[in-house]
């Protein structure tokens, strides 16, 4: 099903990206302008695109699971960053505190990173301002690790607390919503949590914050 | 052929001419892809061939011994693998560089790809500027063809 996707999509990315770059001539201001728009909805069609073939390809058991042993405080410094370019246009404050017992994990790196970026940039996102902080912990009587992305943004009201992660659910899923995104990216989170025989938890005060947790084993039984 | 621009990528101390630049042979099933590419190489300076399908994609590269080739995996009749594995059973091709071009991002693709001896793989979309630079990346190291097709 990719397939069908991706080569028109490839057509109109590609396209776009050449009348931008001048290869056909020069475009008036207007017509660029145009075309910058076309351009980003473009590669916001790819995005949605992607985030529905991740999750089909979980549905359909065909995400693999690539076990492997790494640390932590690595992978966090590593989502940081990553993420650098809009912490820094954010304004936020944010902060990392890595507990230092956490023993080096055994499951799938590139899962839980794309979870804790997801964590992240979501909480800059809706946090108009104060901070965000990242916290790591071992849960040694369970033998899991957690790692926690706490704000001080907008938060989310009891009634919305279940349906975000949702597929295609925002709190808000107005048509005139004041945050853009598809709204997948909770719902691929819980899958790739589910995944890793972990889940993920939500604690929050509407204008107060929201508070996510990743629990995962700290080694992953299956594969 | 078609109507091209001429081509205006290359710096005033390596004057564009025909038979110094680069040929790639693009191959790939789907005209607006594949005019896409070649459009987008012509403008950066480079010479370029077309073949829509495996078999095409063979004749095309026997005859006419391209620098290197970009080759769509799903083609029709002969496709992308079994075309890049005659290439590089080939005396005439073996040593050409193959990047794989494909629209399904699985993981057996590429190895797949790669199995077939094909030297780069792209997952699509891939815009004409990462092409670019994964071509330039390509033929940096050859010493027959040393940062031509800018």
């Amino acid at each position: 099903m990719s397939h069908e996707f991706r080569t028109p999509l490839n057509a109109i990315l590609g396209y776009t990206s050449m009348l931008l770059k001048g290869v056909t001539g020069d475009l008036t201001p207007h017509q660029r302008r145009n075309l910058e728009r076309v351009d980003s909805n473009a590669h916001h069609l790819l995005a949605i695109i992607n985030d529905i073939l991740d999750i089909s390809r979980i549905e359909a058991g065909k995400m693999p699971l690539t076990v492997s042993r790494f640390d932590l405080k690595d992978l966090v410094a590593e989502v940081l960053a990553e993420v650098e370019p809009i912490i820094s246009r954010s304004r936020l404050a944010v902060t990392s505190e890595q507990a230092a017992d956490v023993p080096p994990l055994k499951t799938d790196r590139q899962k839980v990173k794309q979870i804790v970026i997801n964590f992240l940039t979501n909480a800059i996102k809706f946090t108009p301002q104060g901070s965000v902080a990242v916290r790591t912990e071992y849960v040694a009587t369970r033998d899991e690790i957690a790692v926690v992305v706490a704000d001080t943004g907008i938060g989310i009201s009891p009634a919305d607390r279940d349906r975000i992660f949702e597929d295609f659910r925002q709190a808000d899923n107005s048509p005139t919503r004041e945050y853009t995104g598809a709204g997948l990216g909770l719902a691929i989170c819980r899958r790739l949590a589910g995944m890793l025989d972990g889940t993920i938890t939500l604690d929050s005060e509407v204008g107060r914050g929201s508070t996510f947790t990743l629990l995962v084993p700290r080694e992953v039984k299956r594969a | 052929m078609k109507q091209r621009r001429a081509q205006p990528a290359l710096d005033a101390n390596d004057p564009p001419t025909a038979s110094k630049a680069v040929l790639v042979l693009i191959v790939d099933d789907f005209a607006d892809n594949r005019e896409m590419y070649s459009q987008f190489l012509e403008f950066s300076g480079f010479r370029v061939a077309e073949a829509q399908n495996g078999h095409e994609a063979l004749e095309k590269a026997f005859a006419l011994r391209p620098d290197l080739i970009v080759m769509d995996l799903s083609l029709p009749g002969l496709d992308g693998w079994e075309a890049t594995r005659r290439l590089k059973a080939d005396d005439r091709t073996r040593t050409t560089p193959v990047i794989a071009l494909t629209g399904h991002a699985l993981a057996g693709h590429s190895k797949g790809a790669m199995d077939a001896g094909c030297d780069a793989f792209i997952t699509k979309p891939c815009l004409p500027e990462r092409l670019l630079e994964e071509i330039k990346s390509m033929l940096k190291g050859r010493p027959d063809s040393p940062e031509r097709g800018r």
